[in-house]
This record gives structure tokens, C-alpha cells and sequence, in this order.
């Protein structure tokens, strides 16, 4: 049996960071991830941004802890080796009315300590970003809006908590949470009982499918929201993040770059009855279209590299982060949707404190490392470095993914890492190999050739993202050869 | 990092490289270098097991990979050097190709010219937003083929195949032939893209149903597709409703179009013509930037491999040419008018054109009978060549002969374009 002192159900941004932060202190703790990889969730299909704050309320929680939390992601980000870009945010007036609301926020804001942020009008908008529509009237301008690749800082988060002794169980789905006389001590899973005397929550869309959330009272809900991805030489450049003025349901569909280079329109809003399913639709990639050419009219469906959806896990208008009022050890963090990436660390620092109050003893470790080992990128080095680098390690020198430079010492190291990629997609999202222009129509045989390599998976049983989602169904020539022994009715 | 002088570097093993390269040399450049990023030399060729290949060039019928072996062969013959598992990262206008392989790590090489003849790759699912989820199950058909045909793996046994492209109607076939069930090929346009012979000898031969107008709009299934949806279309290509139809497959191949690998040229500032998606050459192939040519499926995605081998010829003399310091200078466009999508070359020279025949690719825009294509300069005509249809998917060849070129000015641009031959049509070659 497998004892901790904290179990973390999710293995997405939040349960990640959760866990990265507790792994400063001596416990024992374990993360449990039902896919068979990290951040297969909200965590992988989000616009990556890390807010400003501007427009944050702070008489709630996600709007508290988004201002907390702004700040702290350059030195997270440094020491976690992930790349972020404070590339600045642009909230667009279109009329009188957005204007004065906007300007009207600017002072309340600048109370709430989001900094350098100022009122642009049309010209001084229209010089720092070209191809914004000139209709609008002016922008607030937030510098310290930023953006991030929300699956890479959910690896790194993981990696480094369990660099710092954190187990991670993928694969590994909770069905029960066991309590005796109201007090929990731990969960049933499809890898047997773990247990445990704390027990967070932070497990996104699937939170009310644990028997004690669904007492408290709380049922998720699935937003649905869709994006398009353009090809990275696709003309029409952006610098910065571009927002309408946001409704009280949502910060709008935006147009932004991503930290690969590419731009990213969307998300639409729509609320969804099957929280698993991932279609995007013609109605709503539209509405994204015509939203994103509100702000820029110069887009167009041309260059379009892929389309996708995500699902934000929506429980009311807030977060709900606070203990279990049943169930004693239980900890909520749920209903985690929009500023959940950007407040994520600020999710652990409260979740700490809560553990804290409810009596875990939490001692430091002096031997906490902070640093994630740098991943090895050769498509960012100068001739010479590389050329040095491709001496030591030979993998460096052949590329794998011709459309993004993709070297195989990049997905050898993918695979063999810490929580290593073990599906094509895991693949992609570690390292951007299959993310191009191809969408790995080259790459894809490769690829399957260095999991069997580095992981020892069969080319037959390897997949897209785990559950049923092979990629090859038989060998050359199986389906003739069942058919001659009479077991196919061809 | 090493540095190299070569003569002539040619950037992929293709049929087109390889032609390109062999040309080179017996043209009479010395060093002629290949780089191919890939296991072996032979390009896509090496996947496509089926026959047909040779049938124009070598007057007899090949497999794919016969057809580059002799390439393969030619080159050694011919002293060529092919460096394999090779990438090159970046071309400079100044004509160094720098180079990536765990063999040899960095390299640069200096040419005096540069033969670009990267081919062309599929166009995605992405490209032509069909909505819906994302499972597994999902391939190019080239992807597919070369699972099937070099990896030996089966994707699945339920087959549907988007897109009437020549690979999509050869996989269709392929598909069959290893027993699985093939639902139909789905076409948009009201005429499929790839070759007649194509349509009948992997399609009508076997069976397998063709629906013109009549497309996938949604994709079903989570972990691993379980169907498509598709509508008829109407001619502005719009979804009817009331015609949609589920088709069960666990397999869906895309054969929506090929779109050539420009990445490297444009790196190195390549003009590129919009209408093929290439390089805009001259007639000996060489682009906007002098010493840097093109040749194949880079330049404008070919029909036929043997077509490549013919454009690449062109492109190998031309490249050792001007690394023996004879360059040509293009002095005349060549427009498009009506009726047709691009031509190439885009850039002549009428005069310096020599004793060869001047040879124009052109493709057409719509399937059409009964036509003439004429050429024009200063709005006279000045050529004009009947033929009995054009379609599409099938690259219109003219060759403009020493002799039909007294009749063109020096100096003066071409334009082409097609229009109804008015006159009773008369059948001749």
C-alpha cells in the first residue's frame, strides 16, 4: 500500500503547480492523472495567456489571485525554463461607450496595482501594433500582459515537482475517494488503493465525478471554446495580445501571437452537455472569425495550420477553492476556467495555506531544487554552438520534423525525461515536432520509429493521446491473409 | 563547421534532383553534391510501388521505385556524390547551403550554383477545415502510402478517401488490394483532379465508388475515427442541405492537393509565383536569383515523374552552365489569360533559346472541350495550338519549336490564354 501525506487528483496546470509548490516541503505526495499523459485537459487547449490583471475584479477570487499571480511568472518562468514573453495585452474601444468604460477601469485597475498600464489613442495605438483595425477608437495598453505555452509550464511545473520527490501516476483514474467517520483516507483507483490523509481537488472537468465534490454541491459545466492556429510565415503579424472590451461572461474572442511564433484567434463561449468532446463546429469557428477580424480586418482562413477545441471547467462565476464542507481532509479547487492558467501558481500558494490551517505540518527541505535542467533546443543555438553540441551528441545533427527543425536528441530527450512523452501528441506538445505545417504527414513514421526506439512501444499499440486512439490497426497484408482463413468476411 | 567548394549542389534525391544532378554533370560541371534528407536517395518515388512511371521518358512501364533506381544508378555512373540523411537548414543569397546530419555534423557548402528540387508535400485536413473532432485515423494518403507501403502497417479497414488527387485514387486501390473496404472517393468539383487513367484503372477497375460534388463536413468519433459526414455540394461549393449521409469508416486518407516545399527558397529570398506556389524561373529554371535554380515539383506540382525528369534535365544543363560562367538572362514574360491557372516558365528568352524546343507547362483553370490555346504578343496573335479537351488534372505540354519561334518579336512578352475554337474542329497531333 501507498501512503502519502497529500493526494492530488489532476494532473493539469493546477494540480501540477499545487504540486510543485508542496514539493518544497518535507511530505510525501502524489499526483493522479487519469490520461496517459499530464495536461491532456483545459491545460493543453487554452489561448496561453498570462493576464494582466486589467480588467480583474478583485472582490473575487480568480480576480485576486490573477493580480497576485502576474507577477510572479518571470522568475517562475526562469526558474522553471519555460519561455514567456511579456508581450503586452490591448484592450480595444470600438465606441464612445467602450471607451469611457474602458478609461473608466484604467484608474481602478492602477489601484489594484496592475502596472504601466496607460489609456493609447488611435495613433498611438495604430503605431504600436499596424494591422489593428482603425476603427478603433483606442486601446488601454497593459505591458505586462504576457504569454506562455500552457502545456510546456504544466511539464515543467511536474517535472520539477517530481525532481523534488513528487510521485505522478498517469493512467491512473480515481473512483472513489474512501473516508472513515467523515475524514478522508484515500481513493480507490485503477491502480489500487493510495492512501492519504489530504486530498486535493484538482481534477478540471471531471471534478464532480468524486463522490465527495458531488456532496458539496458542485457540478461542473463545460465551456467550449474553438481557435485557429496560423502557419508561423502567415503575413498578417501580430505583436500584441488584442482583446475586445470584455463582457461579465467573457474576456472575448482575441487575437495574439503564441511564444512558437504563430497566431492564435479565439475562443468562442459555448456551453457544451459532453464535457469530453473536442468538435469544433462551423458555426463556432466562425464566430471566431468574425470576432478576430473585428479586431484585425486583414485575417483570413488562408495559412491555417490547425483547428481546435478546449473545454473550460466553469462551476458558478468563481473559483471554488477552500476545504470540503462534508468531507474533513478533502480540499477543493474547482471550477478552475478563465485566468486558471495565470492564476495557477497563486492556486498553490492558497492551497498550501488551506493545508497549513487545516494542521499539516509543513516543514522546508533544504535540498529543494527550483531549476528545471534546461531543455536542449538547437534550433535556438548559432552555428557554432550547435555545430559544438551535434559533436558531444550526435542525435543533435539529423532533424526528424523538417517543418519545425525538430531534431531526434529534441524527442529522445522528450521521451526520456521525467513524466516523458509515451503518445505522437505528447511527442508534439514536448518538443512541436508534427505542430507545422505538415501536421506530421513527414514525420509521423518517424516518429512512431523512435517510440518503439526510446520507449518500447509497439508501432501498433502507439497513439495519438492514449485510450483508443492507435494510429495502425493491422500489418501489410493481415486482413488478406484473415480473410483466407475464412475470419473476414471480405 | 566544415566548408566545401562544390560546383553545382543540388537540395533533394528526388526524381527531379537526381535528373537535375545527372544533367549537371553531363553538362560538364565537376563536383555535382546531392543532398536528401532522408534515409535514401529515390524521393517519393521509393513509396510508390505501383506501375506506370516511365511510360513518356523510357518508352516502357516502371514501378516507382525502378523508375529512381535508374536515376540512382545514373548517378553513380555519372560520378555524382548523394549524401544522405542530410538537412539543409539554410541557403544565403551568396550560395552557401549550410547543412544539418548526425554523420557529419554542420557543413557549408559553397556552390557556384544551386539546383532546388525539394518536391512538394499534402496538403492537411487543417487546409480545408473540415470541423468536427480530432481522433486518430486521420492521414495524407501519401502518409498512409508510406505506412502501407514501406513501414508495413495497415491503418485501418474501413477506408474513406477525401479528395481525388492521384495519390488518393491510387491508395483507394492500394487500400483494396490489402483487403480492406473501401467506401468511396469523395470529390468537391464537379471533376477529379488526378489523371483519367487514374480514375479508371484504380477506380472504375475496382469498383470503388467516385461522388463528384460531394464532400466530408464533419468527422466523427473521439479516441479513433468512426465516420464522416458527408453533403453534396452546390457550384459555388456549398453544402446542401437535406443531402447528408454518414459514412462509416475507421480510416480516413486526404488527397486534397499538393503544395510545393518552398521554405528554403523563400529563406533565401526566391520570388515565388502565387498561382504554382514555385519559384518564378526562366526557361533554363533558374530563379529570380542568379546561380539558384529549380527544377520538379518545387517549381509546379507535376503529373507525371517523367515530366519531373524533363524539367529537371533543363534545370542540370542550365546550373552547369552558369557554374562554367554562362549564364542566361531572361528578357520576356510569359502571361497568363484566360482559362488557364499559371504556366511555366514564367520568364523567357525567345532569342538565346538555341536549337532546342522551348517547352511550356501550362494547367488549365475548368475542364473544357474544343479549344485552342493562343499565344499573343502586343495583342497579336501569334501562335495558336487547337487541342481536343484540357482539363485540370492534366498538365498541358507545348512545345514551341525553333521554327514556331521566328514568328514570336524578341523583347516583347507572352500572353497565353484559351479560348473556344471557333473554326470546325478538325482532330489532328
Amino acid at each position: 500500500m501507498q501512503k502519502f501525506d497529500v493526494i492530488i487528483v489532476g494532473a493539469g496546470v493546477v494540480g501540477c503547480a499545487i504540486a510543485r509548490e508542496l514539493s518544497r516541503y518535507r511530505l510525501r505526495i502524489a499526483v493522479l492523472e487519469k490520461e496517459k499523459e499530464i495536461g491532456q485537459g483545459t491545460s493543453k487547449g487554452n489561448t496561453g495567456l498570462i493576464h494582466s490583471g486589467v480588467n480583474a475584479d478583485p472582490s473575487t477570487l480568480s480576480g485576486r489571485l490573477n493580480l497576485e499571480a502576474n507577477p510572479l511568472f518571470d522568475q517562475l518562468t526562469d526558474e522553471l525554463a519555460v519561455p514567456f514573453d511579456r508581450n503586452g495585452s490591448l484592450v480595444l474601444a470600438f465606441s464612445s461607450e467602450d471607451r469611457q468604460a474602458l478609461i473608466n477601469s484604467l484608474e481602478e485597475a492602477r489601484t489594484n496595482g496592475v502596472q504601466g498600464i496607460r489609456w493609447l489613442n488611435r495613433e498611438q495605438l495604430l503605431e504600436k501594433e499596424k494591422k489593428v483595425n482603425p476603427e478603433a477608437l483606442g486601446a488601454i495598453y497593459a505591458p505586462r500582459g504576457g504569454i506562455i505555452c500552457p502545456f510546456e509550464f504544466t511539464l515543467a511545473l511536474a517535472q520539477n515537482a517530481a525532481g523534488n520527490g513528487v510521485v505522478f501516476r498517469t493512467g491512473c483514474r480515481v473512483h472513489k475517494t474512501i473516508t472513515e467517520e467523515g475524514r478522508v483516507v484515500g481513493v480507490e483507483t485503477d491502480q489500487g488503493f493510495f492512501q492519504g490523509d489530504y486530498l486535493v481537488n484538482a481534477a478540471g472537468l471531471s471534478a464532480d465525478e468524486m463522490n465527495c465534490v458531488r456532496e458539496e454541491g458542485i457540478r461542473i459545466k463545460a465551456r467550449r471554446g474553438q481557435y485557429l492556429v496560423y502557419d508561423r510565415d502567415y503575413p498578417v503579424q501580430i505583436k500584441h495580445t488584442l482583446f475586445p472590451r470584455p463582457t461579465p461572461v467573457s474576456k472575448g474572442i482575441i487575437v495574439t501571437p503564441t511564444v512558437h511564433g504563430n497566431l492564435m484567434i479565439g475562443p468562442d463561449a459555448e456551453e457544451i452537455e459532453d464535457r469530453s468532446s473536442l468538435e469544433t463546429t462551423r458555426e463556432g469557428i466562425s464566430r471566431v472569425i468574425v470576432g478576430a477580424k473585428k479586431l484585425v480586418p486583414a485575417l483570413n482562413t488562408s495559412d491555417i495550420i490547425r483547428m481546435f477545441s478546449g473545454n473550460r471547467a466553469v462551476a458558478g462565476d468563481d473559483f471554488i477553492i477552500r476545504p470540503a464542507r462534508r468531507t474533513r481532509g478533502l480540499i477543493l479547487a474547482a471550477g478552475i476556467q478563465s485566468p486558471g492558467l495565470t492564476a495557477a501558481p497563486r492556486i498553490a500558494g492558497l492551497i498550501k495555506e488551506i493545508l497549513q490551517d487545516l494542521g499539516l505540518n509543513m516543514e522546508e527541505k533544504d535540498d529543494f531544487q527550483a531549476r528545471r535542467p534546461v531543455p536542449v533546443r538547437p534550433g535556438n543555438m548559432d552555428y557554432k554552438e550547435r555545430a559544438e553540441l551535434i559533436s558531444r551528441d550526435s542525435d543533435y545533427g539529423q532533424i526528424i520534423c523538417r517543418c519545425e527543425g525538430i531534431t531526434r536528441g529534441e524527442i529522445r530527450e522528450a521521451i526520456r525525461a521525467p513524466l516523458g512523452a509515451r503518445t505522437i501528441d505528447g511527442i508534439k506538445r514536448r518538443t512541436q515536432a508534427a505542430s507545422g505545417r505538415c501536421q506530421s504527414g513527414f514525420c509521423g513514421p518517424r516518429l512512431l520509429e523512435l517510440l518503439q526506439e526510446y520507449a518500447g512501444i509497439d508501432p501498433l499499440q502507439a497513439s495519438l493521446r492514449g485510450g483508443s486512439s492507435q494510429l495502425l490497426k493491422y500489418h501489410s497484408k493481415e486482413l488478406l491473409l484473415k480473410a483466407g482463413e475464412g475470419l473476414a468476411d471480405i | 563547421m566544415q566548408t566545401f567548394d562544390v560546383d553545382v549542389v543540388v537540395v533533394g534525391a528526388g526524381p527531379a534532383g537526381l535528373g537535375a544532378a545527372i544533367k549537371a554533370r553531363e553538362s560538364g560541371a565537376r563536383q555535382v553534391l546531392v543532398l536528401e534528407r532522408d534515409y535514401e536517395a529515390g524521393g517519393i518515388l521509393n513509396q510508390c510501388i505501383h506501375n506506370g512511371f516511365g511510360l513518356q521518358y523510357f518508352s516502357e512501364e516502371l514501378t516507382g521505385p525502378e523508375y529512381a533506381g535508374r536515376f540512382i544508378t545514373g548517378a553513380e555512373k555519372a560520378g555524382v556524390e548523394i549524401q544522405t540523411d542530410t538537412m539543409v537548414l539554410e541557403i544565403t543569397p551568396a550560395r552557401e547551403v549550410i547543412t544539418s546530419s548526425s554523420r557529419h555534423g554542420l557543413q557549408k557548402f559553397r556552390a557556384r550554383s544551386i539546383i532546388l528540387a525539394m518536391g512538394c508535400r499534402e496538403r492537411t485536413r487543417e487546409a480545408i477545415q473540415i470541423y468536427g473532432s480530432r481522433p486518430a485515423g486521420i492521414f495524407s494518403a501519401g502518409t498512409a502510402q508510406r505506412f502501407t507501403n514501406i513501414e508495413g502497417f495497415i491503418p485501418g479497414r474501413e477506408v474513406a478517401v477525401l479528395g481525388s488527387g492521384d495519390i488518393g485514387l491510387i491508395m483507394a486501390r492500394r487500400m483494396k488490394l490489402e483487403g480492406c473496404s473501401v467506401q468511396g472517393v469523395f470529390e468537391l468539383l464537379p471533376y477529379t483532379s488526378g489523371l483519367s487513367r487514374n480514375v479508371v484503372q484504380c477506380l472504375n477497375d475496382f469498383s470503388i465508388p467516385l461522388y463528384l460534388q460531394r464532400t466530408a463536413v464533419r468527422i466523427h468519433g473521439e479516441d479513433r475515427l468512426e465516420g464522416i459526414t458527408t453533403m453534396q455540394v452546390d457550384k459555388k461549393l456549398q453544402p446542401q442541405a437535406g443531402t447528408s449521409e454518414f459514412i462509416p469508416c475507421d480510416t480516413l486518407l486526404l488527397s486534397v492537393g499538393l503544395i510545393p516545399e518552398n521554405e528554403l527558397s523563400r529563406g533565401v529570398g526566391v520570388a515565388l509565383d502565387h498561382r504554382t506556389g514555385g519559384p518564378l524561373v526562366n526557361q533554363g529554371r533558374m530563379t529570380g536569383i542568379p546561380g539558384i535554380f529549380a527544377c520538379g515539383n518545387v517549381v509546379q506540382v507535376h503529373d507525371l515523374a517523367d515530366d519531373v525528369t524533363r524539367e529537371s534535365e533543363i534545370a542540370g544543363e542550365a546550373a552547369a552552365l552558369f557554374a562554367a560562367g554562362s549564364p542566361v538572362a531572361h528578357r520576356e514574360k510569359v502571361e497568363t489569360g484566360n482559362g488557364l491557372r499559371y504556366v511555366v516558365p514564367q520568364n523567357i528568352n525567345i532569342a538565346a533559346a538555341g536549337e532546342e524546343d522551348l517547352l511550356l507547362f501550362m494547367r488549365a483553370e475548368v475542364p473544357r472541350r474544343k479549344i485552342r490555346i493562343r499565344i499573343s504578343q502586343e495583342g497579336q496573335e501569334k501562335l495558336s495550338f487547337p487541342l481536343p479537351f484540357i482539363k485540370p488534372g492534366e498538365i498541358i505540354k507545348l512545345a514551341i519549336t525553333p521554327e514556331m519561334r521566328t514568328e514570336l518579336t524578341p523583347g516583347h512578352n507572352l500572353n497565353i490564354e484559351v479560348e473556344r475554337d471557333k473554326k470546325k474542329w478538325v482532330k489532328k497531333n
